[in-house]
């Protein structure tokens, strides 16, 4: 499945400067317009860990109302958190109706780093698959809407960013070094994989993004989201196409 | 099959029985926090049926009982603007204590079938939905080792009006015939005796600690990492690798 992704795609730098204003400002649009309908949005990112999904959260961000929309950084649970049901720290971040929450590495963490990490063992993860579909299809049914992006970049181009990432002067670093993952390519592309044929589903299908070059990967998150809210949002869609 | 119209509600237990039966299983309850914390479970108690008063004095009789500094109550009355504007179950997800501990729901997710049915509030196929959602809930919880028991009030019913009354009947029929699974069962609590029903509640939650305790239930899940086995994973994390 990501194996067959034209990593290649390209868009210019100056192009990109030129279209982001019009995308930004429909993606402003159709979120006031969703906020207005009470439509509860969730933003889910997955992706490698120098796929630079920071920016593309940015990128939407700046479109929402920042009162009503929250950016959750999903990393390890936290002790506390491991004293109730796995899920119980993403229940806890649902947002309202009307409000946006965009998840830097989600509930997907489960089927990727904590299972690479062995924290899951093989035969619970059937039942992880389980939980997170039936999650996804709880919230959609009760309106949620769930958009879910994989940013994919090849194994060089990871690289490439991982040394530039190193390579950087001390201070001017990005806390990053606890988002590389701690396990080769082949076993995580495995495990992403998997994964992905697993948990997509008609209410939350995943959209892939190829993200080698990075003003594409903007493009494509930002017009994917215009597109998915215009769906939702039939009146919205002749008032801001 | 209707289940309900077969119970016996003139179930009675006079004072003195009431302490003598409640003797033997006072320890076990005594002991069921620390029981709790060593096994790293916690406990969720639900407390359904149309009698509030009635509720409220197992709430009560609960309280009297267990140790109040493992045990919280969560009554629906008391949920704010942030659980009304998300998902049903958010409200008792938020809520649902942490392994060692206790949390009784003075009504819960169950109101959806029940009362919020009965008043029309949603359409048909919203609540029938629920009961395969409420199912999904709580075997997450299970799954975790919660320790899941729900306890159906069933009495006399308060309401005046007849018509209303046949409703309810329907919709606590069909909540226990789609919501009574082996790992989350639903404990008949009938009559209007109180003695009979403080008894019955108190000996359900003993015994259900104590078949835990025997392994008659599965093990809590093993989310829990001990410190060395992290430390161990940090030193094995080289960042950089590619």
């Amino acid at each position: 499945m990501l194996g067959e992704l034209d990593l290649d795609k390209k868009l210019k730098r100056k192009e990109w400067q030129q279209r982001r204003v019009v995308l930004q400002e429909r993606c402003r649009a159709l979120l006031a317009a969703a906020a207005e309908a009470g439509i509860p949005l969730m933003i889910v990112f997955e992706g490698w860990d120098a796929a630079d999904i920071g920016s593309s959260i940015t990128l939407l961000s700046e479109c929402a109302d920042p009162a009503r929309c929250k950016i959750w950084r999903v990393r390890a649970a936290l002790p506390a958190e491991r004293n109730y049901p796995w899920m119980w720290r993403f229940w806890c971040k649902l947002p309202g109706r009307g409000e946006v929450a965009l998840f830097d590495r989600s509930w997907y963490r489960r089927v990727l780093a904590e299972r690479l990490e062995e924290l899951v063992p093989e035969p619970e993860l059937p039942r992880a698959y389980r939980d997170i579909v039936e999650f996804e299809q709880m919230l959609a049914a009760d309106g949620y809407l769930l958009l879910k992006y994989w940013l994919h970049i090849s194994r060089a181009e990871r690289k490439r960013r991982l040394s530039a990432l190193a390579e950087r002067p001390a201070g001017r670093n990005l806390p990053f070094e606890e988002d590389v993952l701690s396990y080769g390519y082949s076993a995580y592309l495995q495990a992403a994989e998997e994964m992905l044929q697993h948990t997509a589903h008609e209410q939350a299908p995943w959209h892939l993004v190829e993200a080698d070059n990075r003003p594409y990967a903007w493009w494509r998150v930002l017009s994917t989201a215009a597109e998915v809210l215009a769906q939702r949002l039939p009146q919205a869609k002749g008032a801001y196409s | 099959m209707p289940v309900l119209s077969q119970i016996n509600l003139n179930r009675t237990l006079s004072a003195a029985a009431y302490t003598a039966q409640l003797g033997p299983i006072r320890a076990t309850l005594n002991r069921l926090c620390s029981r709790l914390a060593e096994e790293g479970r916690p406990l969720v108690i639900v407390l359904e049926g149309w009698d509030s008063t009635l509720r409220e004095e197992l709430v009560k009789c609960l309280g009297e009982h267990l140790d109040a500094s493992c045990y919280t109550v969560h009554r629906i009355a008391d949920f704010t603007e942030e659980d009304a504007s998300r998902h049903y179950l958010y409200p008792f997800w938020r809520r649902l204590p942490p392994r060692g501990y206790i949390a009784v729901f003075e009504q819960s997710w169950y109101r959806r079938v029940l009362g919020e049915r009965v008043a029309g509030l949603w359409p048909e196929e919203v609540w029938r939905r629920a009961y395969r959602e409420i199912n999904q809930f709580e075997r997450q919880l299970t799954d975790f080792g919660t320790l899941v028991l729900k306890f159906w009030l069933y009495g006399p019913d308060p309401e005046p009006d007849p018509a209303v009354r046949v409703l309810r009947e329907l919709a606590a029929e069909e909540m226990l015939l789609k919501t009574s699974t082996l790992n989350a069962p639903w404990v008949i609590v009938e009559g209007r005796d109180l003695n009979w029903a403080r008894l019955k509640v108190l000996r359900a939650v003993a015994e259900l600690s104590g078949r835990a305790a025997e392994g008659g239930l599965p093990p809590s899940a093993t989310t829990e990492e001990a410190p060395e086995e992290a430390a161990r994973r940090k030193a094995r994390k080289r960042p950089g690798k590619m």
